[in-house]
């Protein structure tokens, strides 16, 4: 058949027309229309089902803001969404959306990348219910059957600076989780998920939930536990120091099957009486640092993270213009905390964070929001006995940072567009000043809407990248057997962010967007391995430093699709991350090059990409109702070409580093779920996770000297819940 | 050149028609049922001077525009205040909108602007000549240059309107306050 524009045209006339023959009216319908109060009338004619995803925001300004009005490049998820794609935890739900690709950090452990940049230590802020979760020592984030999915109830995904109103951890991202609360569902409900892998156990997660509101009061109470492994394959690992002497080689390809733990303990407490709120997080995640292990292949050392997350909140409503909340938030870690092979007792070391916020919001009148506000916070880092040891590296008993902040923002909503001004300044006792202004303009027409976004942010060193800062300089001990004298000053990094985006309401039940963004960082703090030649001639090839440097520059631009289609009988989220480093500088940890212990001696191989991160990234998740109560799921996940380094293995005497090159792969998953069993009270479901059995392996983002590590094989899990109680909501 | 053309006119087709789906498939974004509903409530709840109050209240529309059809629609299933009916003109250009004030026969009540010709409201204004005729624009910030009334939407989505009271007053076009608690002053 050949395409002549006489045939388009009869198609074109016949679809046409069958839409034109499909537009019936239904009088009654109409004229029960018109006897509504107009109070409430919706001004765009989205579905129901797509609202929920533009509906108004605070997470990008801290004004309620529509989706498609905030100054920021945001996807959010719903509850919906999770439940019915089954994800476990919030790898599973993250990994689904654009730009976000995840990659080995330190010790085995999971860590996030954003846009091609890796983004886990303190680029990327993690809120729980506005509480801020990375790590205050590191400023790290963990992934892997933590923050179980069963408590989320929404995630809002800004991919794209937030440090004008968060500050130095929302450099490239930030992570908003809204978490089941009583105003999401009052009752009591109980819930328990088992996997299991083909040669080990997948996840264990048990979780109950109670929430209940009386007038303006509210009191919710949430626990959720439960163990895991992070693989049933083989990975390499290193003997334990004492142990390398004697057998020639470093390590050997052992099973991870009961042997990489990740069990995660959240419990939350959440009371509220009128204006005033608390709030209560403890955090216990633990997991097996895979890298060392004994004679036998098993990993003795169990990092377990402790974290309480603490807020008080008040609430004033001045009059109908004005709101001032102060809060108070207080935070207790215990960053190194590990058994058996490290020997860290709990109180060894600990580091807080007391802060102090004052917020104010203005509503001008219906167009204009101004806000602004003040906040102080102290990090107080503690080793318990510096005689025994020094884990925090801080060489003292007790060091202080202070941390003051001006913060203002004017959200102006002009009939041609939408303008954001905003600002925040940061003082630090430690690295000085950081300035991070933004500037935005947004504008919805008809069905289409437009963004303009310039923002400046930074990333505060944290208690971690200041102890372990190092300029290159360092000296030996008097019999020249350890490194000693290491000096190093860290300055905060900044980024420079110009973003544009685009979107298109499709019918009433469609959105597609597409953004660029431009992303260049200044000074970035990076975390590697560090040798050179004097450092190899004294103690030879593999010693080194772990260290943290401000480097020239980096970045990436790029862009991003993403088209959303819901309906009442089901959903398709797809979205397609490109990115690449063009002409910019490269960082020599970062980027895919010839390895060499030295970093000095490395020879760049392929420019476009960096380190764990392909260019080429993209997702599916779809589902479909067949009956209200019945969902199938499929969701799929698609990996470019990625490069890393791993050890390679020719025979059973050798081993070396080699950059490898990854070819591209398919994460594949499918959920069953059956919803209001038993008088409505259970939900269950059943799916497959890597259907295709890809076991992707994960591969650090910079030099760390961590052999890759891989993923689950193919996983069954069986989901449950049953809401013993209900209190007049719905669930 | 033309063998390029050849070659590649198949695909070309196929991405005009593409486009021309996509146009198709492209949401209108706007609700105009909602909007004729708020124009409904005002033919409820404004009131006319004696003299240009009529048998009929008529609704012009400058321009073409979605909401004509909705309107239309609205104007055959209700009636304004005092029983009256309802009648749609549609209006072409200022030419067209001269030759209707011309007619005393039927005046103009409510004269709605669509964005496509926001350029056109001063002009529209000075043909309206202090008639006592509720402008209301459909894109927001016109009240605020003239006209009585103008769409907004709000964060969430919700239809709103802009007011100018001093316009109003000047008209002695008179709103109720149930329905001004729903807008917002701008003059």
């Amino acid at each position: 058949m050949t395409f002549t524009p006489q045939r388009l045209l009869i198609v074109w006339i016949f679809f046409g027309m069958s839409s034109v023959s499909l537009a019936q009216v239904d009088t009654a319908k109409v004229k029960a229309y018109y006897e509504q109060a107009a109070d409430s009338l919706q001004a765009t004619d989205i579905a129901p089902e797509l609202k929920v995803l533009t509906q108004p925001t605070r997470v990008s300004t801290g004004t309620e803001l529509n989706l498609l009005n905030t100054p920021n490049v945001i996807t959010v998820v719903t509850r919906e969404e999770i439940s019915a794609s089954g994800a476990r935890d919030l790898l599973d739900v993250l990994r689904l959306m654009p730009g976000v690709t995840f990659a080995q950090d330190q010790d085995g452990s999971i860590g996030i990348g954003m846009r091609g940049n890796w983004a886990n230590e303190g680029k990327v802020l993690l809120l729980m219910d506005g509480q801020e979760l990375n790590d205050i020592y590191g400023a790290n984030l963990h992934f892997g059957n933590h923050y179980p999915a069963d408590m989320i109830e929404r995630v809002e995904l800004i991919r794209g600076p937030g440090s004008a109103l968060y500050g130095g951890f929302a450099e490239f991202g930030v992570i908003n989780l809204i978490t089941r609360g009583p105003e999401h569902f009052q009752g009591l409900t109980f819930g328990y998920n088992f996997g299991q892998m083909a040669g080990t156990k997948g996840i264990r997660q048990r979780n109950w939930y109670f929430g209940q509101k009386w007038g303006n009061s509210s009191f919710s109470f949430s626990s959720y536990a439960g163990s895991g492994m992070r693989s049933d394959q083989d990975h390499f690992g290193f003997y334990q120091n004492q142990q390398l002497d004697s057998l020639g080689r470093p390590g050997r390809l052992s099973s991870l099957a009961g042997n990489s733990r990740i069990n995660p303990r959240i419990n939350q407490l959440q009371m509220q009486w009128g204006n005033w709120s608390f709030r209560s997080i403890v955090d216990l995640y633990a997991y097996d640092d895979i890298r060392e292990m004994d004679l036998d292949g098993h990993r003795n050392s169990l990092v377990k993270l402790r974290r309480n997350y603490t807020e008080l909140k008040y609430v004033k409503e001045v009059n109908d213009k004005l709101q001032i909340v102060p809060r108070f938030n207080w935070v207790v870690q215990f960053p190194v905390e590990g058994e058996d092979a490290s020997g860290l007792g709990e109180d060894d070391a600990r580091i807080s964070r007391f802060r102090a916020n004052v917020s104010a919001l203005y509503q001008a009148d219906h167009r204009t929001d101004l806000s602004g506000g003040v906040e102080w916070f102290r990090d107080k880092a503690e080793n318990s006995d510096l005689d025994v040891r020094d884990p925090l590296f801080i060489q003292e008993e007790q060091v202080f940072y202070h941390n003051f902040a001006a913060f203002g923002q004017a959200v102006l909503k002009r009939p041609w567009a939408n303008v954001t001004l905003g600002a925040r300044l940061d003082a630090n006792t430690r690295y000085g000043a950081a300035f991070s202004p933004r500037l935005a303009a947004t504008r919805r027409l008809r069905a289409f809407h437009f963004k303009l976004m310039l923002s400046r942010a930074f990333r505060a060193p944290s208690v971690g990248n200041i102890a372990r800062a190092f300029d290159g300089t360092y000296s030996f001990n008097e019999d020249s057997s350890r490194i000693v004298g290491v000096m190093g000053d860290i300055q905060a990094e900044r980024t420079w962010v110009q973003e544009a985006e685009v979107g298109l309401q499709l019918g009433t039940h469609g959105l597609i967007t597409a953004n660029f963004f431009n992303i260049t960082s200044y000074d970035p703090i990076v975390f590697s391995f560090y040798s050179d030649e004097q450092i190899i001639q004294q103690f030879g090839e593999g010693a080194g430093l772990f260290v943290y440097q401000n480097a020239a520059r980096s970045g990436t631009q790029g862009f991003e699709l993403e088209a959303r289609y819901k309906h009442e009988k089901g959903f398709i989220n797809a979205n397609y991350s490109y990115y690449f480093v063009g002409n910019k500088d490269r960082i020599p940890a970062y980027q895919v090059a010839t390895f060499d212990f030295n970093p000095a001696l490395r020879q760049e191989v392929v420019s476009s990409q960096l380190l764990s991160f392909p260019s080429h990234r993209f997702n599916i998740n779809a589902t479909y109702y067949p009956v209200d109560d019945i969902s199938f799921n499929i969701s799929a996940s698609y990996l470019g070409k990625r490069y890393g380094y791993d050890l390679a293995l020719p025979n059973d005497l050798e081993e070396f580093w080699l950059l490898q090159e990854v070819n591209p792969s398919w994460l594949v998953q499918t959920f069953v779920r059956y919803d209001h069993l038993w008088n409505g009270h259970l939900k269950l479901g059943v799916g497959m996770y890597d259907i295709l059995n890809q076991r992707i392996r994960y591969y650090q983002a910079y030099q760390g000297l961590n052999t890759s590590l891989p993923g689950p094989s193919r996983e069954v899990v069986i989901k449950a819940s049953w809401d013993l109680m209900r209190f007049g909501t719905k669930p | 050149m033309k063998h390029c053309y050849a070659t590649y006119r198949p695909f070309l087709l196929c991405m005009i028609f593409l486009l021309l789906g996509l146009q198709q498939l492209m949401g209108q974004g706007i609700s105009y049922r909602a909007q004729s509903l708020y124009i409904y409530k005002f033919t409820r709840y404004v009131s006319w001077p004696s003299e240009s109050q009529g048998d009929t209240l008529v609704i012009g529309v400058f321009g073409s525009s979605p909401i004509e059809d909705e309107l239309k629609l609205m104007a055959s299933l209700k009636r304004a205040a005092g029983n009256r009916p309802i009648s749609i003109k549609p209006i072409e250009g200022l030419g067209g909108l001269s030759y209707h004030l011309q007619a005393p026969a039927q005046p103009l009540h409510i004269l709605y602007v669509p964005s496509s010709k926001s350029r056109q409201l001063t002009a529209i204004l000075q043909f309206l000549d202090q008639r006592p005729v509720l402008v209301v624009a459909e894109r927001g910030g016109l009240a605020r240059r003239g006209a009585c009334v103008n769409f907004m939407v709000t964060e969430d989505d919700i239809l709103r309107f802009e007011y100018n009271q001093s316009k109003l007053g000047e008209l002695q076009l008179r709103v109720g306050e149930e329905l001004l608690r729903l807008g917002f002053k701008v003059r």
